[in-house]
């Protein structure tokens, strides 16, 4: 007969394992039974999201009774799982809230108060405060000045409808062990509480710092953006993050990984990097026009391994060097780019985004390059897609392409099938989202993609199922050969797709299939689809 | 020949085995050499010092594994073998909280995530499915010599098994599961908890 030895481990090993479980279903251990219970209530990460908690209509009105008992459980729950700790005199080691209600209708907000106070006085390593902002900013939530004390706070995370008031710059805030800072769209009722903020902490390793306003008028409700930022004799800064701020200037030399986002209105920027020669990671988006600044930056970083572009409105040329670059990720759709000329010996991943088809060109490369394009097509820019392979120099990097596709696309034979001049290049995987149920163009496209490459698999996202369904359905049938149409292979002398597809293989979740003879069964009968799968049919030509 | 008469053959021979080693840039240390096993000095000879270590399960069972193996898994005996309280010749590492069936299992695991290290993923995660197909019991005492030795990977293998045992199921399957015969609630609790979280059932 087996004992029921589980519950009865080391309370440690335990909670390591109700660490690693989702919240939802750590929670749900309490009962299980008494020791479970008890395990739970000295659980010392305490984490609680309304949504989970108690999932109800938005059309519910806040004063709906039904509304206000759910409350009160989640309020009941959150009191009594704090008090049990400190009544044990355990540490409360880490606080994470996330409240999609507002707090101000409902009194919630001296509870949080409370739970804060408590966290604070009993050695919380980790406060996480998600709250739904609200129109009306002087009706936010103001942080407990407590949190000034908390000695034992490495880590601080303030997401949302939450304002730090100016009575903050009168304390000497404790955080001296404090090693990520990260506030988003957070309201400062004064002029210097971000600095006062960042200036106690000397030892912070990565700082979020995302919409922040500044309204120091409480009535006349106009959206400040905090315009600049000065971070310096921060030696152990690592990692920053920062969107909506113009101006920042940064001194550390330590700094590895940047990310930078422009105010979204208009892109201008003023990034001062100086004396960041360390940097390893560098993500930029939305930026106006800063090809020079760039190249400039480019040279001053040489240890650079990662560089991403998103968006940033560009010349028509983009130059890019580096010579420890590793990965490049450009996405760009302004319509506008020709030319991307990429001079980086140890370049392992290219990847482009964009509805522009420009020539990418590579000075030096390594062996291990791959070059993974996903383009949004429409029948404007379809003509100029074959080109686009075909300017990628040296023509085996590309590794894989997808293909989002919103309206048919009707191919006619003046887009030249014709007009191939040399032998498609082979491409490992191309990923195809196409969305549209009319039959009729589907053939016409395969034909005219698989003579466009050879690609060795083609795969679905499952995240469009529905509506690629049919198109996944016919796909198939016609490499079965059960649909036919008109191929013009003997006009060429290179290999057709029709003829020497050998093998179609179909791949889902791990299994591979071969000889399936009816996929639409298949398909139906086969379980829940998670979004993040894929279907692959693997061809061998 | 008997293998005393094999180690008093090899200590006649140690001082010219010692002069040849040194020549080959071997050293003996502080005299260990001439205190060695013999299957030292004759594998020193062959040029392949495979260093091996004891392990003393709670049933007084010796295993010898390689010291290599054990220091790269074990945060707990590599800690030991550095701070020199462990010595080679004379001592086996107690391990009163390991029984010997386990100690076997977790020293096959080390051996084989040792010299299988560049396998592709698909096989070391067959192969570690495999492993974990024991019964409960077996599962909750490797997880708990893991533990003891800080064997991390193990750990997280084993947590990732339990994991799936408590994940998205309710209350009732999970205290099958878990062979859970008395969950010592009160009538009233009992209803008291269904009532107030009924989203957990």
């Amino acid at each position: 007969m087996e004992m029921d030895r589980i519950s009865f481990l080391p309370k440690a090993i335990l909670h390591d394992i109700l660490g690693r479980l989702p919240d939802k279903d750590a929670a749900r251990t309490s009962v299980l039974s008494k020791s479970w219970s008890e395990t739970w209530f000295s659980f010392p990460i305490l984490s609680a999201c309304s949504e989970n908690f108690f999932s109800l209509a938005r059309t519910l009105p806040i004063e709906h009774p039904l509304w206000l008992s759910k409350l009160d459980i989640f309020i009941g729950y959150v009191g009594k799982r704090l008090r049990r700790l400190c009544d044990q005199g355990l540490a409360v080691k880490e606080l994470k809230l996330n409240l999609q209600y507002r707090l101000d209708r409902m009194h919630v907000s001296h509870h949080v108060d409370q739970w804060i106070q408590m966290a604070a006085e009993n050695g919380v390593e980790v406060l996480e405060l998600h709250l739904a902002a609200s129109g009306c900013m002087d009706k936010w939530y103001n942080l407990p000045l407590c949190v000034a004390e908390a000695k034992t706070l490495t880590k601080l995370v303030l997401i949302g409808g939450i304002r730090l008031d100016p009575a903050f710059l009168k304390h000497s805030l404790k955080f001296f062990s404090m090693r990520t800072l990260s506030l988003s769209c957070i309201l400062f009722g004064g002029e210097g509480i971000m600095e006062h903020f960042i200036s106690h902490c000397p030892l912070i390793e990565h700082l979020t710092l995302e919409h922040l306003t500044l309204n120091f008028e409480l009535y006349t409700f106009r959206t400040v953006w905090v315009k600049s930022l000065s971070l310096h004799g921060l030696q152990k800064l690592k990692g920053v993050d920062v969107k909506g701020i113009q101006e920042v200037y940064i001194d550390a030399p330590n700094l590895e990984d940047l990310s930078y986002r422009a105010l979204a209105t208009d892109g201008s920027f003023k990034l001062n990097l100086d004396s960041c020669t360390n940097l390893r990671c560098l993500s930029l988006c939305h930026l106006m026009s800063p090809d020079k600044w760039l190249l400039e930056l480019l040279y001053k970083t040489p240890f650079l391994e990662s560089l991403m572009l998103h968006n940033c409105c560009s010349s028509e040329r983009i130059n890019i060097s580096g010579p420890q670059l590793k990965f490049f990720t450009l996405s760009h759709f302004y319509d506008n780019l020709k030319e991307v000329n990429i001079d980086a010996p140890n370049l392992l991943s290219c990847d482009y985004m964009g509805i522009d088809k420009p020539v990418i060109s590579f000075q030096r490369i390594s062996d291990q390059l791959e070059v993974n394009a996903h383009m949004h097509i429409n029948h404007r820019h379809i003509s100029r897609l074959r080109e686009f392979f075909q300017n990628i120099k040296p023509q085996k990097v590309l590794a894989s392409l997808s293909l989002f596709i919103f309206e048919p696309l009707s191919i006619t034979e003046s887009l030249g099938i014709l007009r191939i001049s040399s032998s498609p290049p082979s491409i490992k995987c191309v990923e195809l989202c196409v969305l549209w149920d009319n039959e009729a163009p589907y053939f016409p496209f395969m034909n005219w993609l698989l003579s466009s490459c050879f690609p060795e698999s083609i795969s679905f996202s499952l995240r469009s199922y529905f509506k690629m369904k049919a198109f996944i359905v016919y796909f198939y049938e016609m490499l079965m050969g059960s649909k036919k149409g008109k191929c013009d292979c003997c006009s060429r002398s290179f290999k057709c797709w029709w003829h020497g597809l050998k093998v179609v293989k179909v791949t889902y979740l791990g299994r591979t299939y071969e000889n399936v003879e009816d996929l639409k069964a298949m398909l139906d009968a086969l379980p829940e689809f998670d979004a993040e799968e894929f279907i692959t049919f693997g061809l061998e030509l | 020949m008997e293998l005393l008469c094999i180690r008093q053959w090899i200590s006649g021979l140690l001082p010219t085995v010692k002069k040849w080693l040194s020549a080959w840039c071997i050293k003996p240390v502080g005299g260990a050499l001439v205190r060695q096993e013999p299957e030292y000095i004759l594998l020193a000879l062959m040029g392949s010092p495979l260093k091996k270590i004891m392990l003393c399960s709670s049933e007084k069972e010796i295993f010898s594994v390689e010291e290599q193996v054990m220091v790269q898994h074990s945060v707990i005996i590599n800690n030991m073998i550095e701070d020199g309280s462990y010595n080679h010749e004379e001592s086996k590492i107690p391990l009163d909280c390991v029984d010997s069936k386990t100690l076997k299992k977790v020293i096959d695991y080390c051996t084989h995530h040792t010299h299988h290290h560049n396998d592709n993923q698909e096989d070391l995660e067959a192969w570690d499915a495999q492993f974990l197909n024991v019964d409960s019991n077996g599962l909750y005492d490797l997880l708990m010599a893991a533990n003891y030795l800080e064997i991390r990977n193990l750990l997280d293998l084993i947590y990732g098994t339990i994991k799936n045992m408590i994940k998205g199921k309710k209350i009732d399957e999970i205290r099958r599961i878990f062979n859970i015969k008395d969950h010592g609630f009160t009538p009233e609790e009992e209803e008291q908890n269904r009532k107030e979280y009924p989203h957990f059932y």
